[in-house]
């Protein structure tokens, strides 16, 4: 029982030395800062450590570099999964930008449309109805008389489409107007080949090759090469045109030069406007 | 009496391996308190006396290596001696007795880092140190008592192998030797 006394006051004693020695070291520690008795004993006990130190960094660092490539290689892998993903990212923005530079192209291209045609006010409209008759083919869109149309008006393709001539207005509703496109057989436009002198002509679907146009009555003087634009001539003679001149209309693929003395000769012409993949038209409305 | 070299220099090497080795293995901020789990385990295993002591001489080493304030590290190891062997249940024996084993080291292990870690928090404001309560727990405390556990798995065995645990309490079974 006394032995056991005897620990524990010595126990006590022990802990109570170290903890008044911790207290007093603390507070001249704290007073002192770096200078002094207290500044000393740290740069002693750094110097006697630091060979240890030294060598125990030495004898681990193999270990450590081992660590740090591991995690660097977690690391790397991590940042290559958040790459893909903002790899993603971008280019579902990309996609989002090109979609927003298009619209932006049609909505510049109406507005540039007015300018150089100060006579028409453009209204966009999505095609709605695309007619499966080949003998006359139309299409519905979904802009009618509420919107300023009227049979008659031009219409033309989107300029981020091209731009290029697609036909007119056949009829109309309050809300929706039928396209008669150039493929119909009813439909006749004037025309001329841009930067040829006294190319001029009418356009009407090719007979023989369908989705084509042909350009008869061309003169046998005219000289049309394969490669030319043919555009609408907006004839403004007495029988007006129901199409403003300068409209694109397609390509000149074949001539027909004809050597049996006959006056004019045929040309064959590829639309520019893909007829079987039309989405949307713009009306242009006299104003 | 070999009990007190074996600790010191436990002591000495933990103490250079948390200075030089340990800060180059933090993955997420803090690092492992090796001198914690020493003394943990010599308190547990050897009483108060050998863990107070290897504890005050481990803190003011930690202190002096890394030019802190000397015997704040000490205060802190010597109130986690003093919670492992007031709490860790291993009452006294009588004469001849055999002592109760002693309880599980890890848990101990663990209450006794995070109690260091408190104590040298509850110092640091004293002195006047301000810190981010968040960036302490997260960056700090939790870090370093999980890279404590982790690395007591390892320790432990070792130290046990140098202060195996007594049975029989060691100045009756001196006496009964003389």
């Amino acid at each position: 029982m006394l032995l056991s006394k005897n620990r524990v006051i010595r126990r006590r004693a022990v802990v109570g030395l170290l903890v008044a020695a911790s207290l007093t070291l603390l507070t001249m520690s704290y007073r002192e800062g770096s200078t002094g008795v207290v500044g000393s004993v740290q740069n002693g006990a750094a110097e006697v450590t630091a060979p240890f130190a030294s060598v125990a960094h030495r004898v681990t660092s193999p270990f450590v570099d081992a660590w740090h490539w591991t995690t660097g290689l977690i690391d790397a892998r991590n940042q290559t999964a958040k790459l893909h993903r903002l790899e993603a990212q971008a280019g579902r923005d990309a996609a989002l930008i090109k979609q927003l530079q298009q619209e932006n192209t049609t909505l510049k291209g109406q507005a540039h449309y007015v300018q150089e045609n100060p006579t028409f006010h453009p209204v966009s409209g999505s095609v709605i109805i695309q007619s499966p008759d080949s003998d006359t083919p139309s299409v519905m869109i979904g802009i009618g008389s509420n919107q300023g149309v009227q049979v008659n008006d031009p219409v033309v393709a989107p300029l981020s489409s091209g731009g290029a001539l697609v036909g007119r207005v056949k009829e109309v509703t309050g809300s929706t107007a039928t396209v008669q496109v150039l493929l119909d057989p009813a439909i006749g436009v004037t025309a001329s080949v841009q930067n040829r002198q006294g190319a001029n002509g009418t356009i009407v679907p090719s007979t023989g090759t369908p989705g084509e146009l042909t350009m008869a009555e061309v003169p046998q003087s005219a000289l049309v090469k394969d490669g030319d634009t043919v555009v609408t001539s907006g004839y403004t003679g007495r029988l007006k045109s129901l199409y403003p001149d300068g409209i694109p209309i397609g390509r000149v693929t074949y001539v027909q030069n004809d050597d049996l003395g006959q006056q004019s000769k045929q040309i064959q012409v590829t639309p520019f406007v893909n007829f079987d993949n039309l989405s949307g038209v713009v009306v242009l409305e006299l104003k | 009496m070999l009990d007190y070299p074996k600790a010191l220099m436990c002591v000495f090497v933990l103490m250079v391996l948390q200075v030089s080795v340990t800060p180059q293995l933090y993955p997420f901020g803090g690092g492992p308190d090796l001198i914690a789990i020493l003394v943990v385990a010599l308190a547990l295993w050897r009483g108060i006396e050998l863990a107070a002591v290897a504890g005050f001489v481990g803190g003011l080493l930690l202190d002096a290596v890394l030019y802190r304030h000397l015997g704040m590290t000490s205060l802190a190891y010597l109130a986690c001696a003093w919670m492992v062997t007031s709490f860790a249940g291993r009452g006294e024996a009588g004469a001849g007795m055999l002592e109760p084993a002693p309880p599980r080291p890890l848990p101990w292990v663990i209450a006794g880092a995070l109690l260091v870690q408190l104590c040298l928090v509850a110092v640091q404001v004293l002195l006047g140190v301000s810190y981010d309560l968040g960036f302490l727990v997260w960056h700090q405390i939790v870090p370093s008592l999980l890279q404590t556990t982790l690395l007591a798995l390892l320790l432990l065995p070792l130290l046990r192998r140098l202060f195996r645990p007594t049975r029989i309490r060691p100045d009756v079974s001196a006496a009964a030797a003389v």
